[in-house]
């Protein structure tokens, strides 16, 4: 993630120096004067309007109780990434000739997941004796919400800045998709349905999709945004703005399910979801018009 | 909505300028700066160079694209059509532009940033020279002229003689300042920096006038672009620039004030409220340059009549000094030149081959046709004749001393062909006796051939003949006919 946002920072300073060159031309030895907002003599207000993606980074610590269910795909729910979409529409107030006050609201999806396989415990219920089965398991979860944040922008350059600010996420819905499969072929051992407890039967393949919150990621959350921007004049009040910036969002509140995982049945199991966190790295195209 | 309120601020404005123009001066005609629709796009224009006569203009444009290319537009009647673009090697630039040319219009002088050619650093000058319709012999001008800096934005004068631009290179006064560079032969002296006009603002946009010595200027020195001229005096410095009252100058920024040679008038480059570059006319130049009469003809072959590419100098009779040399058209055989006023010149066209041409050319101080045609006919050199100018006092037969430039180009021409022989015939005017005329045209004829001999020339070579009146060139006792009657002519008889 570090090297992400390195990387993207270094491709802006680059820009930077390579349109610094480009401006210089046969009438101005410094360069057409670029109308940036903020040199305006009045402080515009500038509307834009973002899209982009979100790089999501989730996990939290799982404790079971009163045992670990030996079906290890649970243990997948301990961290997750995933690419989702995000939109935001905004207003740009210049303060002072360098300094900017930003004000969005927007749509926000963080979806992340994880995938993979493991063993499980399949006793038979006559002889008693163990086997070990081949388990797999995926999931995703896609969070929506509503956000409003406020932030202030500092020119290091007409073009280049960089901006703080924070974010209230305000929790719209959970969608979860949940898969499962198992390779038993004498039968006997499977996931059970985890949308309906009263279902008794082993599943070899389980697909569940659901508005419920399994892992308990739920909640609204506040958070700081960090990040840089660049300015493209594009016409006559008109500017492109690609930016980068980093959202640390606070964590989720602990958050306690009962599930009886696999059948034969080991008991119920408590998953108590402790310091669950989501981060994101997003990366947004704005068109920003001056007023 | 905008447009409207722009237009009407417009209007306004010039209406205002216009009106203070006229409580300022209560005598003469207002000035009026007026836009060159023709010329304007909704991107940067701007015009930095005329060539022949004022009947091309070259035009800096970031029109379709923002990079700023070359146009060049040509007057018909009083308008002007749209604007070309220059393509080929000029243009293989990010940014191109700020040309400037001679009077010909046969030696282009321009500024590129990144030039396919390379260069010294960032924008660089680079010449070019015309070959019919295209430009060819492309270059940058070298590191003696060019600098790591920005070099840009040249103004060459109408002979070549010359060229002024605008660098931000150290050694000048601050931002960007003028620089000067002189013809030394076949390359251009180390710039100097023009420091009676330079200021620690931005000093650019040169334009040096058809005259040779009236220099318009861009200055931000009192805070935006405004145009100042200043003129060179006789030991070839500049005076102290004095800066254009409105409405040349206003609180937007002003570039390029090119005046046109052939009328008092000039072109000026203004922001707009949209923020681009538009070229304005501005009419009557409030400070115009001194008076140019435009010369202009062609060169061909006296036999075939075919267009012939010659050199051409033009040498102020008066002070000796060779005020300009410049090339006829290699296609058309076309020249121009611009020749200031109340002076007396002598013209010559030499061509290889070809047996020279000389005449004496006097401009008045009151110019009543500009321009003027001179056709010139060149002879080839086996059966060559031309007129010699050459100078007698009255009742003498001693050369004068401003004969010598002739006679040494004859001189050459022999030497240039070894198995020719000449015949020279003097002449005479009216006033007098067949008798003496007669002596007296034979001396000068006997006067110019001793010349030769003591110039190496083989006297066998070298046959002499005085007509004293009995051929005269035109009918006439005019004080006209007469000068045009004293002569001497030189004709190849072998």
């Amino acid at each position: 993630m570090a090297l992400a946002l390195a990387a993207t920072l270094c491709l802006l300073v680059l820009l930077e120096s390579a349109t610094a060159v480009a401006q210089e031309d046969v009438l101005r030895p410094r360069g057409a004067p670029v109308v940036a907002p903020w040199e305006e003599p009045t402080p515009p207000v500038l509307l834009g309007i973002e899209v982009g993606g979100n790089w999501n980074m989730a996990s939290q610590t799982l404790q079971y109780s009163p045992f670990e269910p030996t079906n290890t795909p649970s243990r997948l729910f301990r961290s997750g990434s995933g690419f989702s979409p995000t939109f935001n529409v905004g207003a740009d107030v210049g303060l002072t000739p360098q300094l900017g006050l930003v004000v969005r609201a927007g749509y926000d999806i963080k979806q992340w997941g994880n995938s993979g396989t493991g063993e499980a415990d399949c006793a038979d219920f006559l002889t008693g004796v163990v086997r070990e089965v081949p388990v797999s398991a995926e999931w995703t979860l896609a969070a929506h919400y509503i956000t409003l944040g406020a932030g202030l922008r500092y020119n290091l350059t007409p073009q280049l800045w960089l901006s703080g600010g924070v974010t209230v996420h305000f929790h719209r819905t959970n969608q979860q998709k949940e898969k499962y499969s198992v390779e038993d072929p004498v039968g006997g051992c499977g996931f059970r349905n985890p949308g309906d407890p009263f279902d008794p039967n082993p599943y070899r393949t389980l697909e569940v999709t659901g508005k419920w919150n399994v892992p308990p990621m739920k909640g609204s959350r506040i958070g700081l945004e960090l990040g840089a921007g660049y300015r493209i004049m594009l016409g006559h009040k008109l500017w492109l703005v690609p930016r980068v910036q980093f959202q640390l969002l606070s964590s989720f509140r602990e958050d306690v399910s009962s599930r009886d995982f696999w059948k034969p049945s080991e008991g119920i199991v408590d998953v108590i979801g402790r310091n669950a966190s989501q981060h994101s790295l997003q990366l947004l195209v704005g068109l920003w018009f001056g007023l | 909505m905008s447009a409207i309120i722009v237009a009407v601020a417009l209007a306004v404005g010039n209406s205002l300028a216009l009106w203070a123009q006229i409580q300022a001066r209560p005598t003469g005609p207002a000035v009026q700066v007026m836009p060159v629709d023709a010329l304007n796009s909704s991107a940067d224009d701007f015009v930095s160079g005329i060539a022949r006569g004022g009947r091309e203009v070259y035009l800096t444009s970031s029109r379709g694209g923002g990079r700023q290319r070359l146009y060049i537009a040509e007057r018909q009647g009083d308008r002007w059509e749209s604007p070309q673009r220059i393509g080929g090697e000029v243009s293989d630039a990010t940014h191109v532009g700020g040309a400037t040319l001679t009077m010909d219009g046969n030696l282009l002088l321009f500024a590129a940033f990144q030039h396919e050619l390379g260069g010294s650093g960032r924008t660089d000058l680079y010449s070019a020279y015309r070959s019919g319709d295209r430009w060819t012999r492309v270059a940058n001008l070298g590191v003696a002229v060019n600098s790591a800096d920005w070099d840009s934005q040249p103004c060459i004068a109408a002979d070549g003689s010359l060229f002024i631009f605008a660098s931000d290179r150290p050694g000048g006064s601050g931002g960007t300042d003028l620089w000067m560079c002189r013809r030394e032969g076949n390359r251009w002296s180390t710039p100097v920096a023009l420091r009676i006009l330079n200021s620690s603002a931005d000093d650019m946009a040169p334009v040096l006038a058809a005259d040779g010595r009236t220099l318009y200027f861009a200055s931000n020195r009192d805070g935006n672009f405004d145009i100042f001229v200043s003129r060179m005096g006789p030991d070839g410095s500049f005076g102290r620039p004095e800066k254009f009252a409105a409405p040349v100058n206003t609180p937007a920024d002003e570039y390029f004030y090119v005046p046109l040679p052939d009328q008092n008038a000039a072109f000026l480059s203004r922001t707009t409220p949209a923020g681009d570059l538009d070229v304005f006319f501005v009419v009557p130049n409030p400070n115009p340059p001194d008076p140019v009469l435009m010369v202009q003809g062609t060169v061909r072959d006296a036999s075939t009549q075919a267009p012939l590419g010659a050199t051409m100098t033009i040498t102020d009779l008066r002070t000796r000094r060779k005020i300009a040399e410049l090339y006829s058209d290699e296609e058309t055989g076309e020249y121009y030149v611009a020749l200031p006023a109340g002076r007396t010149y002598s013209i010559t066209a030499s061509r290889e081959g070809y047996l020279f041409y000389s005449e004496r050319f006097e401009v008045g101080r009151d110019i009543a046709v500009n321009p003027v045609t001179k056709d010139i006919l060149l002879t080839p050199a086996e059966r060559g004749r031309t007129r010699l100018l050459v100078f007698f006092d009255f009742d003498k037969a001693e050369l004068k001393e401003e004969s010598m430039p002739d006679l040494d180009r004859l001189v050459e021409f022999l030497k240039a062909y070894p198995s020719v022989r000449i015949l020279i015939e003097g002449h005479t005017d009216d006033v007098g006796t067949d008798a003496y005329n007669d002596r007296l045209s034979q001396r000068r004829a006997d006067a110019v051939k001793d010349y030769l001999v003591k110039q190496g020339i083989d006297a066998r070579r070298i046959e002499t003949k005085g007509w004293g009146r009995r051929r005269p060139l035109v009918q006439g006792t005019t004080e006209e006919a007469r000068a045009q009657n004293r002569r001497v002519e030189v004709s190849v008889i072998q």
